[in-house]
């Protein structure tokens, strides 16, 4: 199973400007050193609450936000990924540098750039803002199109229909506006409008929040479906655990711009073992009166993405906090079956 | 593709300027006073595009000069008999609203100074407008620097007082402008070293240089043809001084356009829609063209129609100074002009002469009174917090 | 048997918009218990929201209430809300029945402190108690001043009883008197022209001043009560710098300051954290039982539901087609829409299953049942007669011909 992205390193920061002169005071760290590999044809979640830096993280990957720094490997062979990682190391610069300029999305400028585009689409939360309130239905789906450059004329329109009816629209809503539907169609068009290039990989970011339930039901069935049909990769950005436990293959929770722990989903559903993750999972409300579960209650709110606080970010406002989670900040350790923590409960004290 | 589907498709493109259309007759007739606003503008206008039958001229080469008949000073009262021999011989009788002081027809002056008031009002607003949504649609858009300077250079032409600026460019430039092309050559050469320079920095490797060294080729070769223009290229503008009134409310009259759209444009520039244009790779000129202006171009058409209004008012106001206007022509503002010694005529009957400013000035005022109405109605129709009441 | 505090009767919305009536509210029952928190659910267009706003008569226009009750107990005696007038609806509206909206930082007002918004809800409603304690502090402090003068005049006395001097008296000060005089006056007659005169007089009305300081302690004691870490600098904090939580710990405190009996709750937390949620419907379960109000609770989350209400209500495109007690609703749920809702939502492992067709227009509802077109079980009387509410099992209510 290859992977279809590989993110090192990557960091994007805001920077807060203040006084007089307006010079850079401090930095919002929306995304601060994050590793992560995304297989190819998995369906990947990404939860966390607002704030952690996820929907930053998403879109830094699709180059709608400048990276600050850090790699973003895009469809790079394992031999390749192996001999960068050994060039990190030795510095010889030059033949990373061509290395770099061939695979990593960060890099990209122009026409690379541009041609990049048509393989990764964005999904957005609200379709009513998402898509232009003045173009009809028809111009929407084929602006990728036009914009590209990829088909002419004629053959516009039929692969726009071609798009619509794999949604479950048909030849009738071209010629609407985006008002005249309902929120669930709405998103299916915005669905249509990001897979009609082909691409490789989608963002699904935050989907299903802003549809009801009864609907949900519907796109996270397109999505499965799309997803067999046309070998697409996913990230399924959301804040929403219960939806992301049904769709989503491994998920990775954030905090604070950081990943906390990554795991196969049933794997950190059932088991989750950073205090933040644990907390977050017992505060999912379950449609059952029946059962009570133990709450585990965080005391404060998140802090903020300034200032965020030294060594382990979450020490804080977790309960299990001991000295060493104030002073060092804890990696990324994988305690067995593909399954990481960042905790200082999981890694070995040095002695 | 069927013609059927061509149809079917642009019928479904105007459809919701139809719908817009059809809700802002429907809110139209519910408000009177909109409804008086747009009928007046409805008179004036087919006042103006009927003139030549309304008041058929009488030199038809110069149709917006007033014909004098004879040359006494005194304006004479309405209805009074046309004397000259010529005039009556292409139709007029009647002086119907009088005549003023040298035997300026009224009737013929303000009928035709509608046509003049519209042209001035809409080619100036338009003109105003184009300039206004281009700084103001690429200093909203691209903040930073770009944003900092266009709006110094804005809060610079503000300053302007307009009517003191139209009188400079009315002495200043001459009544007939030769354009020389060669110092034209020279700045378009500029413009175009700039563009392509700019182009340039965003295309990559070989392209750049072969399209530079077609931009250092065209930069030399305009520049060579501005230096050395043989005089058969330049061209000769004929400005009579309401064409010099009329650039110089258009130069000064863009930056409230400009201040509106970059407000819109800023506000628009963050919806998740244009930024899924980003994602599709949609060129910066095409968001800003299909994206971004069709969504912020209402207030600014509310604005554009209350500012014809004040336009003619302005140019009115520079008629009646004497800088406007040439003599004779037909134009509100320089009836009324004529009409300054006549207003009080004495102890007797003081308001004898009162057919000499009334006229012009209700036709002034209706007019100004009618745009803003229609501007009004405009807003409180295309405003969507109150729109769906 | 509990009695019942609110009974909605029948209730009819129309909105009269461009684009046609929309029959957004078609006759909704619903009652609700001492005690209890009933949970109004429901998607988007069902008419939740808006029946939670026309208890308290805050529909806006174009929308007008077109028939039915809403039958409040207030201090032993029946109400009909609708028929009130506005003045009357003043006084009830954030003392009897509250409400706490869904998006908090559109709720406060952006110019005024926290502090400044919670004193605003207790000038309104409590006035006279807070008048009371202003006096209660006033004389606490003469006494105070008597004491100390008393102690003085003691050593003075002492000391004149030696020298052989007069004592002078100490009295509190001038305007604290007056004050005192003038708080005094507004209990008796809040009406006189005296005080209406004094009070736009610069320094004559210093005594509003004095019943605002009273009326924040009661905010920064309210405060503590919401578990907010630190209130008296949070009661000066603006709503901008308030996080999504505190900001609607803030409304919650707005709304429960005056003690109401009946607290509204329009989707209070649907844009907040998962977390932060948590905290909150933690809150409100305590604070439930700390001012014994009841809650009508609108959401659409059926976990939050199964969390917090004892009976829910559940609606589809303008009524109520099931009400009974949460257990019974979850495990079995009798009318098809209800049952369609619980499946419709996602479960790992499961196949998705979503309701077919979408809502009904309102402007032109379906006749009969509104549910009819997407309903597996429709038949014919359900195209044509819209369902009562039938008891179909103990405090259990269905609308629907199934269980007719």
């Amino acid at each position: 199973m290859s992977a279809l992205i590989e993110i090192r390193k990557l960091k994007k920061y805001y920077p807060v400007l203040g006084g007089v002169l307006r010079r850079k005071v401090a930095d919002i760290r929306a995304v601060d050193g994050v590793n992560l590999t995304i297989v190819k044809g998995e369906c990947f979640g990404l939860v966390g609450e607002s704030g952690c830096g996820k929907t930053t993280l998403g879109k830094t990957v699709l180059r709608l936000v400048q990276p600050t720094s850090g790699a973003i490997y895009f469809n790079a062979p394992p031999a390749v990924l192996e001999e960068i990682e050994k060039l990190e190391k030795s510095k010889d610069s030059r033949r990373l540098r061509e290395l770099r300029r061939m695979y990593d999305l960060a890099t990209y400028k122009g026409i690379k750039l541009q041609m990049m585009r048509r393989k990764m689409q964005i999904v957005y939360q609200d379709p009513t803002t998402s898509l232009d309130p003045r173009m009809l239905v028809k111009d929407i789906v084929a602006e990728p199109l036009i914009v590209q450059g990829i088909v002419r004329g004629q053959a516009v329109r039929k692969k726009v229909v071609e798009m619509l009816s794999k949604v479950g629209l048909t030849e009738r809503h071209l010629l609407r506006y985006p008002h005249e539907f309902s929120g669930g169609q709405r998103q299916r068009i915005a669905v249509a409008r990001a897979l009609v290039t082909n691409p490789d990989f989608v963002i699904l970011d935050e989907p299903t929040s802003a549809v009801d339930v009864s609907v949900r039901a519907q796109l996270l069935n397109l999505f499965q479906d799309l997803q067999k049909e046309l070998n697409l990769t996913y990230t399924f950005i959301s804040h929403d655990l219960s939806v992301v436990e049904c769709i989503a293959h491994r998920v990775a929770v954030m905090y604070l711009g950081k990943i906390v722990e990554m795991a196969r989903t049933e794997d950190l559903y059932k088991n989750p073992l950073h205090p933040y993750a644990q907390a977050l999972f017992s505060s999912i409300p379950i449609p059952d009166p029946t059962i009570k579960r133990k709450r585990i209650i965080l005391t404060g709110e998140v802090p903020s993405p300034v200032n965020p606080p030294a060594g382990c970010r979450f020490h804080t406002r977790c309960p299990k906090a001991f000295e060493i989670c104030h002073i060092k900040e804890p990696e990324l350790k994988d305690v067995g079956n593909g399954h990481l923590v960042a905790c200082h409960l999981f890694i070995e004290p040095e002695c | 593709m069927s013609i059927g589907y061509r149809l079917r498709e642009f019928k479904s493109g105007i459809r919701p300027w139809l719908n817009e259309l059809k809700f802002t007759l429907k809110k139209i007739r519910k408000s009177p006073l909109s409804m008086v606003g747009t009928a007046i503008i409805i008179f004036f206008a087919v006042i103006a595009i009927f003139a030549p039958i309304l008041a058929p001229p009488v030199d038809s080469r110069d149709p917006y000069s007033i014909f004098l008949d004879g040359y006494g000073p005194t304006p004479r009262p309405p209805g009074s008999e046309i004397l000259d021999s010529y005039i009556r011989g292409t139709g007029w009788t009647t002086h119907y609203f009088g005549t003023e002081e040298g035997q300026i027809d009224i009737y013929y002056g303000c009928i035709w100074g509608a046509r003049t008031a519209f042209s001035i009002g809409v080619l100036v607003v338009v003109i105003s407008l184009a300039i206004g949504l281009i700084t103001g649609s690429i200093s909203g858009f691209y903040g930073g620097i770009i944003d900092e300077l266009l709006m110094r250079f804005t809060d610079i032409i503000l300053a302007f007082p307009g009517l003191v600026f139209a009188m400079a460019l009315v002495i200043a430039l001459p009544p007939q402008w030769p354009l020389d092309l060669g110092v034209m050559g020279i700045g378009i050469a500029i413009v175009v070293a700039i563009g392509v320079v700019g182009f340039l920095l965003k295309l990559p490797g070989i392209w750049r240089f072969l399209l530079g060294l077609a931009g250092v080729a065209a930069f030399a070769g305009l520049f060579v043809w501005g230096l050395g223009s043989p005089p058969v290229w330049v061209l000769r503008l004929n400005l009579n001084n309401l064409d010099k009134v009329l650039i110089a409310l258009a130069l000064v009259g863009w930056p409230g356009y400009t201040r509106v759209i970059r407000g819109e444009v800023l506000r628009v520039r963050q919806e998740d829609y244009v930024e899924a244009a980003k994602a599709v790779g949609c060129s910066d000129f095409r968001i800003i063209l299909r994206h971004i202006l069709p969504n912020t171009i209402y207030p600014v058409i509310i604005m554009a129609s209350l500012d014809i209004g004040a336009i003619v008012l302005t140019a009115a106001a520079l008629s009646f100074l004497g800088i406007g206007a040439p003599v004779g022509y037909a134009d509100w503002g320089q009836m009324i002009s004529f009409a300054r010694n006549w207003v009080w005529a004495g102890k007797e009957n003081p308001w004898q002469f009162w057919y000499t400013f009334t006229i012009p000035g209700l036709f002034i005022f209706l007019f100004v009174l009618g745009w803003n109405l229609l501007g009004d109605a405009f807003r409180d129709i295309l405003d969507p917090t109150l729109r769906r009441r | 048997m509990t009695e019942e505090i609110l009974k909605v009767s029948d209730l009819r919305l129309n909105f009269y918009t461009y684009e046609g009536v929309v029959q957004a509210l078609d006759g909704v029952f619903l009652n609700l218990r001492k005690g209890e928190t009933l949970g109004i659910v429901g998607e988007t267009g069902c008419g939740k929201s808006v029946t939670g706003l026309s208890i308290l008569n805050l529909v806006p226009p174009p929308g007008r209430i077109e028939g039915g009750q809403v039958v409040l107990e207030r201090k032993g005696r029946e109400v009909e809300l609708l028929t009130e007038k506005e003045v009357f609806l003043r006084r009830v509206r954030g003392r009897d029945i509250s409400m706490v909206f869904q998006d908090p930082r559109s709720a406060l007002d952006p110019v005024y402190t926290a502090g400044d918004q919670i004193v605003e809800v207790l000038l309104h409603h409590r006035t006279k108690e807070l008048i009371q304690e202003t006096i209660e502090r006033l004389d606490k402090q003469d006494e105070g001043v008597r004491k100390e003068t008393e102690g003085v005049k003691k050593i003075e006395s002492e000391k004149q009883a030696k020298s052989g001097k007069k004592v002078k008296r100490e009295k509190p000060g001038f305007l604290h008197n007056f004050y005192k005089n003038t708080l005094q006056a507004l209990l008796k007659n809040p009406r006189s022209l005296r005080l209406k005169i004094m009070r736009r007089i610069p320094i004559l009305n210093g005594y509003r001043r004095l019943v605002k300081k009273e009326a924040k302690n009661e905010a920064v004691e309210i405060l503590r009560i919401m578990r907010i870490p630190d209130p008296e600098r949070v009661v000066g904090m603006y709503p901008h710098e308030l996080s999504g939580g505190m900001a609607q710990r803030v409304v919650i405190a707005m709304a429960l300051a005056c003690d109401p009996d009946i607290l509204i709750a329009d989707e209070p937390t649907t844009n907040l954290d998962v977390t932060v949620q948590l905290q909150i419907l933690q809150l409100i379960k305590e604070l439930k039982e700390r001012f014994s109000s009841s809650i009508i609770y609108i959401t659409h989350d059926m976990g939050v539901v199964a969390e917090m209400c004892d009976r829910v209500a559940v609606m589809y495109a303008g009524s109520v087609v099931e009400l009974a007690e949460v257990g019974e609703v979850f495990k079995e749920p009798l009318h098809p829409y209800t049952r369609a809702l619980l499946e419709s939502i996602p479960r790992p492992g499961l196949p998705f299953k979503s309701i077919e067709g979408i809502v009904p227009s309102l402007i032109n509802p379906p006749k009969g049942c509104r549910f009819n077109d997407r309903c597996p079980y429709a038949m014919e009387v359900c195209h044509t007669v819209k369902p009562k509410s039938v008891e179909v099992k103990k405090n259990h209510f269905v609308e629907c011909f199934l269980h007719e």
